[in-house]
Formats: C-alpha cells, sequence, structure tokens
C-alpha cells in the first residue's frame, strides 16, 4: 500500500540517488523505514536522514536510544539529565550525517554526538550532585531499608560518579567507554576522533585519578 | 566479583543504567518536534532575509546615484511619518535640546538640493512637540499617577536570591524536615524555596521534601497531589518508587 510521509521534505538535494535506490522506492511504497542493511540501501537512509527526514530520523532513535541512553546515563550519573543529552544527541544527528563518510557505525555517530554535546550535561550534573552532597544526611531511601550489601554498592556507584565528577571530560568519557561500556580502544578512538593510543592514556590517567579519589573516599 | 574497587564501581555504574527508560517515547516525540521546529526554521531563513538584502540593494544603489547614504533615507522617511522635515545626513540630535530652537534646516548637499522638493501635505513644518499624537502622549502621562508605573517596574527591582542565599534556605528546610522541627514551618520554608527557585538546582529534591512534609501534617490529598509526578516518572527514576508507595499508603482504603 502506498503510504505517504507528510513530514517528508521532497525538495532539494540528489533526488535521483534516492529514487534510483530500490530500498528507498520501497521504502515509499510500504512505509517500512526500519534501518536497512545493505550499502546502498543504507546510503539512502542516510541521506534521508541528513535531510531530517521524521522517518528516518524516528527508526534511528529506536534503533539507537538505548544505547545512547546508557551511556549518557554512565557518563552523566543522572537520568534526568542523561534524558536531555539524548535529545540534543538525536536533534543534532542529522547535521552530523551530513559530514558523515561511513568510516564507523551510526550507532558510534550518534554517541560521538552526545560526546560532542557533553560539557554542559556534565556540569550540570556535578553541579546537582554537588548540591545533594553537601546536604549530608538525607536518607536514601525513606520507605525501604536496603540490605548491607546493596546499600555498599549504591555507595560505591555514587562514589565512582562524584569522583568521576573530578576529571577532565576527555578522561572521563574515555573512562566509561572503555570501562565501563568495555569498548575496545579503537571502537572508543572511533567515537572521541583520537587515536586509540591517546585513548589508552586517557584512560589510564583517568584510572590512576579514580583509585586516589575513591581510597580517599575509604573505598579499598 | 574484582576486588579493584574501580572495577567493581565501573560494574555497578553498568549495571544501574542500562538505557531504558519510561521516557524514551517522550524524548523520542521531542527529537521529532525539535527537528521539525529546525528544518522550518531553515526553510524561513531565505524568505525573511530577501526582503532586507533587497532594501539593503536598493538603498546602495540610491545611496551612490544620489551622494546620500542610507542614513538619509531612513531619516527622510521616519520624519515624513513624524510630520518634520529632517535634515539630509546630519545624525539625529536629542529632540528636547531642539524643542527650545527653531528649526532651522541644515544646508543640503548640491546633489540633494537638485532633486524636486516634497509637497508641503507631505512633510508639514510644525514643530515636533506640537505634534497632536505627541501632545496627547504628554497629557496622558502627565495626568497618570508616578505610583501607577510601580507595578511595570517592580519586577527589575526585586532583588534576586542568590544561589548562596537558595542554599541556605534549602539547608534550612532540609534540617527543620530531617532534625525534627515543627512541619507547619517546614512546609513554610519548603513553600518559600520553591517560589524563590521554582527551577533551582535542588527544586526537585524540594518539591519531594515538601511532599513528604505534607504527608506528616496529615494533608493528604495535597501530598498525594504533590507525589504524582514523581510515581508517574515524570522525574525519571527519581524517587519514583518511594513516591509510589507513599501513594499507596496515603490514599484511603475503600
Amino acid at each position: 500500500m502506498f503510504s505517504f510521509d507528510p513530514h517528508f521534505d521532497s525538495s532539494p538535494r540528489p533526488p535521483s540517488l534516492l529514487f534510483m535506490n530500490p530500498w528507498y522506492v520501497t521504502h515509499l511504497v510500504t512505509g517500512d523505514f526500519a534501518p536497512p542493511q545493505t550499502e546502498p540501501a543504507r546510503d539512502a537512509f542516510l541521506i534521508a536522514l541528513a535531510r531530517g527526514d521524521a522517518r528516518a530520523l524516528s527508526d534511528a532513535y529506536r534503533e539507537h536510544h538505548v544505547a545512547v541512553r546508557a551511556f549518557a546515563c554512565r557518563l552523566l550519573g543522572d537520568e534526568g539529565a542523561a534524558e536531555d543529552m539524548v535529545q540534543e544527541a538525536f536533534v543534532a544527528l542529522p547535521r552530523a550525517v551530513e559530514r558523515f563518510r561511513g568510516e564507523s557505525s551510526l550507532r558510534s555517530l550518534v554517541i560521538a554526538v552526545a560526546v560532542n554535546h557533553a560539557r554542559h550535561f556534565v556540569r550540570a550534573a556535578a553541579r546537582r550532585r554537588k548540591g545533594v552532597s553537601r546536604l549530608a544526611v538525607e536518607p536514601r531511601s525513606t520507605t525501604v531499608a536496603a540490605p548491607d550489601e546493596q546499600l555498599a554498592r549504591e555507595q560505591l556507584g555514587d562514589a565512582l560518579f562524584r569522583a568521576l565528577d573530578e576529571l577532565p571530560l576527555d578522561q572521563r568519557v574515555a573512562f566509561v567507554l572503555c570501562v565501563v561500556e568495555e569498548r575496545a580502544s579503537h571502537e572508543a578512538a572511533e567515537i572521541i576522533g583520537a587515536p586509540a593510543a591517546t585513548v589508552r592514556a586517557r584512560v589510564q590517567a583517568a584510572k590512576r585519578r579514580l583509585r586516589e579519589l575513591l581510597q580517599a573516599g575509604g573505598f579499598r | 566479583m574484582s576486588d579493584d574497587p574501580i572495577e567493581r564501581a565501573a560494574a555497578i555504574a553498568r549495571d544501574r543504567f542500562d538505557g531504558t527508560s519510561a521516557r524514551a517515547r517522550a524524548t523520542e516525540e521531542r527529537v521529532l518536534l525539535a527537528s521539525r521546529a529546525r528544518a522550518s526554521r531553515g526553510k524561513r531563513l531565505p524568505l525573511l532575509a530577501l526582503p532586507l538584502v533587497a532594501a539593503l540593494i536598493a538603498s546602495t544603489a540610491w545611496g551612490t546615484t544620489t551622494g546620500a547614504g542610507l542614513r538619509a533615507l531612513l531619516s527622510n522617511a521616519m520624519h515624513a511619518v513624524i510630520g518634520e522635515r529632517a535634515p539630509a545626513t546630519r545624525p539625529a540630535k536629542p529632540r528636547i535640546a531642539s524643542a527650545q530652537r527653531a528649526v532651522t534646516p541644515d544646508p543640503l548637499p548640491q546633489s540633494m538640493r537638485d532633486l524636486p522638493s516634497p509637497s508641503p501635505s507631505a512633510a508639514p513644518t510644525a514643530p515636533l512637540e506640537h505634534h497632536p499624537l505627541l501632545a496627547a502622549r504628554a497629557a496622558q502621562s502627565a495626568a497618570k499617577p508616578i505610583a501607577s508605573l510601580a507595578p511595570l517596574l517592580a519586577p527589575q527591582l526585586v532583588p534576586q536570591a542568590s544561589e548562596a542565599e537558595l542554599t541556605a534556605l534549602y539547608r534550612a528546610a532540609h534540617r527543620a524536615q530531617f532534625a525534627g522541627g515543627d512541619p507547619v514551618h517546614t512546609l513554610e520554608l519548603w513553600d518559600r524555596y520553591l517560589s524563590a527557585a521554582p527551577n533551582g538546582s535542588l527544586a526537585l529534591e524540594a518539591r519531594y521534601n515538601r511532599a513528604i512534609t505534607l504527608l506528616h501534617l496529615g494533608r493528604k490529598a495535597e501530598a498525594s497531589l504533590a507525589l504524582e509526578p514523581f510515581a508517574r516518572g515524570d522525574y525519571g527514576s527519581y524517587r519514583q518508587s518511594e513516591a509510589r508507595a507513599l501513594l499507596d499508603t496515603a490514599r484511603p482504603a475503600h
């Protein structure tokens, strides 16, 4: 059945490329905009995405939002700020795709966009954490008493995010990508846009500093 | 599990955030809306710029042919509307000073003198302060008491609380709540904080703590209203489970 997308901008940029592409024509006919697997189909998907096509953007979001949100949360330690960062990353995605040459996966590209927008979200999350931690005695939960082990885990997690607030942004990003998310250094390098050796050096520096900070906080 | 605190902490951070969120769908809608707004802004921009570019080109062409600049064009147009013949090339002077002097137009450059003079009906020569519009405005402002300006000025004069003051206020409210203070006074402090910083960095915590205070006071209906956004997940998972549990206890049993 023919399906028409009212948000699809049919004006500029190479229409011939699009209409010569079997995946794109299939999309027009079926309305199925699931991210394509084949190379030409992927190109057409990226072209549509670069043009800000609502369907393409929606599909990219559905495919990658979990990974981007997980990264944002692990980087910021604050779900509210992470949600805003996810939004900003996907809003900026079409413009980033315009410059994208296909050297990495789309997921890496979205995370790279998120990294590029991270600075003020990191600051906001750190400010918020500092504000809360200054208030000392507020209990974590008003209803449920957590068992000791669970409480210790919570405290270590909180301590990690407080310690991450003390790191420079590039070390923090490298640590989260390589240690928390367990990515290979070459994959993190693609996202960050720096050589793999630089990423490894940042991770080592981050670990050294974090170890000091955690030990100072009584975590051994 | 590893003995290294960093590895353990990293594993905890990994487990704590798996990337799922109740707000994912809402975020998708916001992304699409923002992207649509950005696209339409991009399309409108050339249309908005077109008249400006046209005006710039026209004024440049006019300025080149007559020797006068864009300023003279604008100045003449403005004074034709107000009703006073404008000096062609001099910058505008303060009107209060000029009102005390006879209006004596500056000598025009030769190129301007060659142009046909505007019709008298288009440019009446009455002094500016005698213009009916200005006279009416002056009478209106004289009749208006000075006090009536106060509400207009008030928002600018109200001092904004500094971050340190807000933190002190939060701390006082927090102490009152968690160190066994009077709940009525605690509620007053939370209300003061929230009215001073409705979007402050600690507004979320203040809202939650205010809801708890309302529960302490037995004002269950208001407490339920305050807790519902937390329970619904409007603020993510922050205090969501606690708010749900508290709502269950706050609601009257049927």
